[in-house]
């Protein structure tokens, strides 16, 4: 007897459509799975095994091969173990071929017969194409968002044959969901994961600092904050969240699908429209950050924060291999992952963020020089290569003030309206047929950007000063074309625009100054 | 007279070095006969523990081959010597140079003196031990050849200013050339850990004085010093090379990051030490090197100090030289000018606001000298009569600050009120951007346009984290 049940794989952020067959012969009893298995694959036959004894199923005993199609394509993790399983009960008649016809299955068994979530539910029940797909309990909340297929699931496998069978209802699909959220939402924070990004109206006092994540928001410019330990960085990045725009829905579904190929449970923030917010530690190696890794090729860091803000704290502390590994996806958008095995594409469009301190003792702040030596600037000064400082079209200098200044300022505006401005703003770039102001093409400068007489006398003395490169003078130009957009200028970028956006690079001038040059 | 990169005055014939064979002992001085004098002393002074206050009273205004034979003699007379010294010769060099500024060479308790004595001929016995190593003719090729000169009191080219030092150091280790202390000089001091004020103010006296045939004598430290010396090097019409003294060896380059400067100072300019080379720049030694900047110059400009730096040394040393102190006031929150304002306050130093102040204080010292005053730009730059030195040299300083002040007023008069608030709103330390928001209530797009406006009126400049008013 042979039995064919449609199934799919992860690889990297797509599911691939994978066909189990299984046949059962007379012969020596044995078991063999073919197609390219890897380990965790092919100790299926185990775990089938006990958990249709476990069951009360029987395990035939016969020879039974199962091919996984297409067999040239390797096949990664425990998530064809229920489709073997089935099609084993097909095959071996426990099971009419028709109560499957037209229905895929996902998912890991224990040796108790229990069903397991595996990573990338929801990508790769995109990918099964089938009518009605069976989930494990825990996966059904991924599998709902997809929105094509009918998602059933069961919590154990004598559920799910006795319901195939239609000997019992099938289990509530929206029970199932409402817990997996439930679980998801506690698996991060806690309680407060309900909540809202922190708002901004916390942040007082820095003016500069609160424009440039403002801008940053609205004209999708990589930031780069210097400043001492405890003077706001993270505090200002942690907000930049709450002020982008909503998500789309086909942006939520990428979010999550991402999430879920990674194997974390969906940001439940990001659920409601919310970008994400990723700030790995500077321990993070290569993988971590850019995707891929042994098992099946993860996405890493600077895809999980696509169509959100990766937050590189302590900057100059990432290794120098792993920052200017992050150029190509900054240009492009994506990150192309090629192995041995596979070459994949997983998306990175993402707003970096960096912070550091202006040097290696911290202390450096703009009112005292710090105890450290020359070289050791130095040595700090060339951590960011040129080619990756470049890429930050804002580059401030964060420090705090002193608490008699902060005394008696009122309170500042809350990210709602700040969001309302970014919305706008963004509205006007997507009006100009670009994504956002940073991607405005060099050439393009000057039709979409124009300058008006005074904005152009004052940049032209500080390219004459030799203060600004050609290639400054273009992120400048991009800029002031952002921050116009918020005062909803749609002419010509008046002086005060090109001014502001001059000092939203200024930090470049203390990365490079700040220390005696004769 | 002038000592140009060469070891030593009045040279003889180099000895080329003899094999330390078994033969030569103390009782064979006669092979060294033809090294010069300095040869004798320098060798005396890289003995191990030998700190400038021993070789001074080892010395004792001798001729040092002299000294050096009685130390290979084993003559006791050192051991009375080195014990009057007071303290142990063989106690830590710090200790010895802290015992030697109070009241070193007072005889203590018989017991004491017992116990120095002892102590004191330990420490010959291991000189003489180490002198018998190390041959001194060897030394003295291994000095000429790394091109440090050696002057000692009395030659020619011995600074005639350091004789009024409390301890006039006996020996000089110089690097580069010497012959231009003979100039006027005047010392620049600071701290360390410098305001981007104080290193430009630094920077332009350095510059400013330099320019005008006038020697800048500094330690060659961090901060205010290197940035004094860059004034210097940086002087379009520089007569004479920055001189520097340094608290290690002339060969020990402290602190790395001034190599460079280092390298400089000693192709255009001077580098002297009382230490020999070789010798690590450890704390003891700075307090020393400071006495010597005093001495060395006419006029001592202090730019940024706490109460506590080490720059208050070398204007507590001035102060007992005679040596005219001028202070740069500063800011009264900012840390660095907590010493400054308060020597200014107590009356020990004058206020030093731009280069003719300095120039007016070099004046009156050197007239009283009787030294002719010769640099030419040292006139008035407002019609005050003929220019000389002489008469009202105060209000030099006075005259050119009024003028400065009222095309600045005139500028200022010039802006809009926007601008007037925004310049109101930055302090002469670093502010902040996000401090003059806050400060004029304006937008921040409206402040960075009037700071834009007024740093291309140059009355505001950007210090790299914020802006400072110039």
């Amino acid at each position: 007897m042979i039995a064919a049940v449609p199934s799919a794989t992860l690889l990297g952020v797509q599911g691939r459509k994978i066909l189990v067959e299984v046949h059962v012969s007379t012969g020596l009893p044995g078991f063999t799975i073919v197609g390219l298995p890897d380990a965790a694959c092919r100790e299926a036959r185990d775990r089938v095994r006990a958990a249709l004894l476990s069951s009360g199923l029987p395990w035939p005993m016969r020879k039974v091969t199962v091919n996984l199609a297409p067999s040239g394509v390797r096949k990664a993790g425990a998530g064809l173990d229920l489709p073997i399983a089935i099609g084993l009960l097909v095959a071996t008649g426990e099971l009419e071929a028709g109560s499957i016809a037209g229905c895929g299955f996902v998912g890991e068994l224990g040796l108790d017969g229990t069903l397991r979530s595996v990573p990338g539910v929801l990508p790769v029940v995109a990918a099964v194409g089938t009518e009605s797909v069976v989930v494990p309990w825990a996966g059904v909340h991924e599998a709902r968002l997809v929105g094509g297929p009918v998602v059933r699931t069961a919590r154990s496998l004598a559920e799910l044959v006795a319901a195939l069978r239609g000997r019992a209802p099938w289990p509530d699909v929206a029970e199932a969901a409402l817990a997996g959220r439930r679980r998801a939402s506690q698996s991060r924070f806690g309680a407060d994961d309900e909540e809202r990004a922190p708002d901004l109206a916390d942040v007082r006092g820095q003016v500069v600092g609160r424009r440039a994540v403002e801008v940053a928001a609205a004209g999708g410019h990589h930031l780069l904050m210097s400043g001492p330990p405890g003077s706001g960085k993270t505090m200002l990045a942690e907000r930049l969240t709450g002020i982008l725009p909503p998500l789309s829905r086909a942006a939520v579904i990428e979010t999550c699908r991402i999430h879920s190929s990674a194997g974390l449970p969906l940001p439940e923030r990001t659920l409601v429209g919310e970008p994400p917010f990723r700030a790995p530690h500077h321990s993070a190696s290569a993988v971590a950050l850019l995707g891929g890794g042994t098992a099946w090729l993860r996405p890493g860091e600077i895809s999980l924060a696509t169509n959100g803000v990766l937050f590189l704290d302590e900057l100059g502390e990432f290794p120098a291999a792993v920052l200017d590994a992050l150029r190509q996806p900054l240009e492009e958008g994506v990150v192309r992952i090629a192995r041995a095995r596979a070459t994949i594409t997983l998306p990175a469009s993402f707003l970096l963020v960096g912070a550091m301190n202006p040097c290696p003792c911290g202390q450096g702040g703009a009112y005292m020089p710090c105890e450290c030596s020359q070289a050791q600037l130095d040595r700090y000064g060339r951590r960011l290569s040129g080619p990756l400082l470049d890429r930050f079209d804002l580059h401030i200098s964060v420090d705090q003030l002193s608490t008699k200044e902060l005394f008696g300022t009122e309170a500042c505006e809350s990210s709602a309206v700040v969001a309302a401005r970014v919305s706008a703003a963004r509205e006007l770039a997507l009006g100009r047929g670009v994504p956002c102001n940073a991607a405005i093409p060099s050439h393009r400068l000057d039709e979409l950007a124009p300058l008006d007489p005074k904005a152009t006398a004052l940049l032209r003395r500080r390219v004459s000063r030799s203060e600004l490169t050609a290639r400054g003078l273009d992120r400048v130009r991009r800029v002031a074309r952002t921050i116009a957009d918020l005062q909803q200028i749609e002419g010509p970028v008046p002086a005060a625009a090109a001014a502001t956006a001059l000092e939203l690079r200024a930090g470049r001038r203390a990365l490079l100054g700040g220390r005696w040059v004769a | 007279m002038s000592e140009l990169g060469g070891a030593g005055s009045g040279n003889a014939p180099r000895q080329p070095a003899a094999p330390g064979g078994a033969g030569r002992g103390p009782g064979m001085p006669g092979a060294e006969v033809e090294l010069p004098d300095v040869a004798f002393a320098a060798a005396l002074a890289a003995l191990g523990h030998m700190t400038p206050a021993r070789l001074r009273v080892l010395l004792d205004g001798r001729l040092a081959r002299e000294v050096y034979d009685q130390l290979m003699a084993g003559d006791p007379s050192l051991i009375e010597v080195l014990a009057r010294l007071g303290g142990s010769a063989r106690s830590s060099p710090s200790q010895q140079a802290l015992d030697m500024e109070v009241n070193w060479g007072a005889s203590g308790s018989l017991g004491a003196m017992e116990r120095a004595r002892a102590q004191a001929r330990d420490s010959l016995r291991a000189w003489r031990a180490e002198a018998i190593r190390t041959p001194i003719s060897q030394r003295w090729a291994e000095l000429r050849a790394r091109g440090i000169g050696v002057v000692r009191r009395g030659d020619a080219a011995y600074p005639q200013r350091l004789l009024r030092a409390r301890q006039v150091p006996e020996l000089l280790y110089f690097r580069g050339r010497l012959d231009h202390v003979s100039a006027p000089c005047v010392g620049i001091v600071g701290t360390r850990r410098a305001t981007h004020y104080g290193l430009e103010v630094a920077a332009e006296l350095g510059r400013e004085l330099a320019s005008r045939g006038i020697v800048i004598v500094s330690g060659l430290a961090r901060g205010i010093d290197a940035a004094a010396h860059h004034g210097v090097l940086a002087a379009p019409q520089r007569v004479n090379g920055p001189l520097a003294v340094v608290g290690g060896g002339v060969d020990i380059v402290y602190p790395r990051e001034n190599r460079r400067l280092w390298e400089d100072i000693v192709s255009t300019g001077g580098l002297i030490s009382e230490a020999p080379p070789g010798a690590p720049a450890e704390s003891w030694r700075f307090p020393l090197r400071n006495r010597i900047i005093a001495a060395l110059s006419q006029v001592l400009v202090v730019v940024e100090s706490s109460r506590q730096g080490g720059a208050m040394h070398t204007v507590l040393a001035a102060d007992a030289y005679g040596v005219p102190i001028l202070a740069l006031p500063g800011s009264v929150r900012s840390p660095q000018s907590e010493g400054t304002n308060a020597i200014i306050q107590e009356g020990g130093a004058g206020v030093v606001l731009d280069v003719h102040d300095v120039l007016a204080a070099l004046g009156l010292v050197c007239m009283a000298d009787g030294t002719p005053v010769s640099f030419s730009s040292f006139r008035r730059p407002t019609a005050h009569g003929d220019g000389g030195p002489a008469g009202g040299s105060g209000q030099v300083a006075a005259g050119t600050g009024a003028s400065i002040g009222a095309e600045r007023q005139r500028v200022i008069a010039g802006c809009t009120p926007t601008e007037r608030a925004v310049l109101d709103a930055v302090d002469y330390t670093t502010t902040l951007l996000d401090l003059v928001c806050l400060r004029t209530k304006l937008d921040l797009g409206a402040v960075a346009l009037a700071i834009d406006r007024l740093d291309e009126l140059g009355l505001v400049r950007s210090s790299g984290a914020g802006w400072v008013r110039f």
